[in-house]
């Protein structure tokens, strides 16, 4: 034990030994271990996000489908829904996307019956869009110090449609930290939202609340239900119903997809960092060699010198995956996960504006540690096993 | 039965291979080393010394021939009963090599860290050697802050500070001044005097007054006797 103790001290020794080796070994394993650390942390903030949106969302979600893609519902369908044993609640959403400002900045506008507002949104000022008044928006703080909107400030026609174009208002602002998706979000009623996309007589998709024990039965009346509203010649809108557990596995599935795509793509950096570090941990080798001799004919024997790398490089990759860890918390989150962040996000800036939802698991955090560990090991060890090989006087001479 | 000698080689030979074609550094020696000795090989520089020694302590494979120290056939021994060896032999080297960035007394005590001494105790042995070879001021110093002198002396502690039962020296007075050498014979002289066995190789012919064997090294090849580049 003593000698592991000894050994060990001596380890920890060797990484100030050789501060240039250390720092470059480090460095390399930061490149490899950072954007797949930082990419997983957003995998992860957004399927939390996605989870909770579904657990906080509608029993059903029932969307229209013309010939197998989706359509518009028609009005009508409210009644036709609210009729079915069972359903407790039905209310018709918009959602389409807009663009505001000089720039052109892309969001989200969504439409709801002003008394069905959506539970949790708090608002840091103004008011919510008044039943009866047109064109009133609430817009999220990060759009709004993005375009340096106030309460009260008038907005410019950002639509053109056969109805014309109007100047709309901003009426609140609400708090947008958390979802990502309200940092891009414009909330405004139901009216309003119909007369912005011309869909008069028509909802992107309908929220239906259920007793929870029927919920199934409503399920299947819904998909038993005929044309929905009359047609208009482009063929009859039928009604598709999603349940929670549906949405679930259709949210999370891009998520993965791309942190598959993101695991491939990391798979690959390991490759190439693998040699480079075994070139770098061989940074000042030749320094390295002549200590190791030197250890060699004062009587260290290999497994001695072999221990003694071993732990330097424990040393070594527990700073490498902790600098990576750090560094990937400043990424994600004062950083706001600049140019990782759009691998996940199609749409959003390189820089984007609002906060990147994230959560640094343990486990891959693990994992980051253990391939640093791999990584630094290997390189280390076969530096040190080549000069342990030579004989010493041939390295001393 | 008597005791194995502490040190013995038997038609030893070591062969380079060199730009200018195979060079005979070492030549059929064979040489016997009691325990208690002090051998001083002599000769001129290139005539082999260093490589015998390096033959001798494990440091160097022999191209034919083989040693034994203690009774232990390096040939036949594992890098790990080699190693083993090692450590029971204290080797000063000529050119005092030293981890650069490690101060004096972690250099001294080397040898004793896969021993697990802790590191108190390793500092008292160094200051102990240190004091000896007249090093006790610069414990802490940085071997690059140190003269050749200096170094040679820290090379001789870290010999030393195992308290071996074989001394192997290389030129151990090379880069003395004559207070320093003095000062090293008398560490010598009392580590034979201890019991010690010492092998020494050197140019210095006021180590002679210590042997009691000498030896002339000249092209590979090994006579008894002092050679007259000794200069004694």
């Amino acid at each position: 034990m003593r000698r592991w103790l000894a050994l060990g001290r001596s380890g920890a020794g060797a990484v100030l030994l050789h501060p240039l080796r250390s720092a470059v070994t480090v460095a390399c394993v930061v490149a490899v271990l950072l954007p797949y650390l930082a990419g997983l942390a957003i995998a992860h903030g957004l399927l939390d996000q996605a989870r909770d949106a579904v657990r906080l969302g509608p029993d059903l979600l029932v969307e229209g489908v013309r010939l197998g893609r989706p359509a518009p519902v028609p009005l009508e369908a409210v009644a036709t829904v609210q009729a079915i044993p069972g359903v407790r609640d039905v209310v018709p959403r918009i959602v389409g996307e807009i663009r505001l400002g000089r720039d052109d900045v892309p969001a989200v506008l969504v439409g709801l019956p002003v008394d069905h507002w959506p539970a949790g949104t708090t608002l840091v000022e103004g008011r919510l869009p008044a039943a009866g008044a047109s064109h009133e928006l609430v817009v999220g703080a990060a759009l709004a110090r993005r375009l340096a909107l106030v309460v009260g400030a008038r907005l410019p026609p950002f639509y053109r449609n056969d109805a014309g174009e109007r100047v709309s208002t901003v009426v609140g602002i609400f708090r947008s930290d958390l979802p990502l998706w309200s940092g891009s979000l414009v909330l405004t009623s139901f009216e309003t939202a119909a007369t912005v996309f011309a869909q008069r007589g028509l909802a992107s998709s309908l929220l239906v609340t259920v007793d929870r024990a029927q919920r199934d039965d409503v399920r299947r009346a819904v998909g038993r239900l005929g044309a929905l509203g009359p047609d208009d010649g482009h063929g009859p809108v039928r009604a598709r119903a999603l349940t929670r557990e549906d949405a679930a596995v259709l949210v999370p599935a891009q998520v993965l997809h791309r942190e598959g795509v993101l695991t491939l793509h990391w798979l690959l950096a390991f490759a190439v960092g693998l040699p480079l570090v075994l070139v770098t941990t061989g940074a000042g080798l030749a320094e390295r060699r002549r200590e190791t001799a030197l250890l060699k004919a004062v009587g260290w024997g290999t497994d001695d010198v072999l221990l003694r790398a071993f732990f330097e490089s424990v040393l070594l990759a527990c700073g490498a995956a902790a600098v990576a860890v750090l560094l990937a918390a400043v990424w994600l989150g004062p950083l706001r996960a600049a140019g990782v962040a759009a691998v996940f996000l199609p749409g959003v800036d390189p820089a984007p504006v609002v906060d990147v939802p994230y959560r640094l698991a343990p486990v891959p955090v693990l994992l980051a540690s253990l391939v640093a560990f791999v990584l630094v090991t290997v390189g280390s060890l076969a530096s040190t096993w080549r000069a342990a090989s030579v004989p010493p006087a041939e390295v001393l001479r | 039965m008597t005791a194995p000698a502490a040190l013995e080689a038997e038609h030893l030979g070591k062969r380079w291979r060199s730009a200018r074609g195979d060079v005979d550094a070492v030549v059929d020696v064979t040489l016997s080393v009691p325990r208690g000795a002090f051998v001083v090989v002599t000769g001129p520089s290139g005539g082999g010394k260093t490589t015998l020694l390096s033959l001798l302590v494990a440091l160097e494979r022999p191209t034919s021939g083989r040693v034994r120290v203690d009774g232990a056939d390096l040939a036949a021994a594992s890098e790990a009963e080699r190693s083993r060896i090692r450590r029971r032999v204290g080797f000063s080297f000529q050119g005092a090599p030293q981890v650069r960035r490690l101060p004096v007394w972690e250099n001294v005590t080397l040898a004793l860290v896969p021993a697990g001494v802790p590191a108190r105790e390793r500092r008292a042995r160094a200051e102990a050697v240190l004091a000896r070879v007249g090093l006790g001021a610069l414990v802490d110093e940085r071997p690059e802050r140190l003269s050749g002198g200096e170094l040679q002396r820290v090379a001789l502690a870290r010999a030393l500070v195992g308290a071996p039962p074989l001394l192997v020296a290389d030129e151990p007075t090379a880069s003395l001044d004559r207070a320093s050498a003095t000062r090293v014979l008398e560490v010598l002289r009392e580590e034979h005097a201890r019991g010690t066995t010492v092998v020494v190789a050197t140019h210095d012919p006021a180590l002679l007054a210590l042997a009691t064997a000498t030896y002339a090294m000249e092209a590979g090849r090994l006579r008894a006797g002092a050679s007259a580049a000794a200069g004694g």
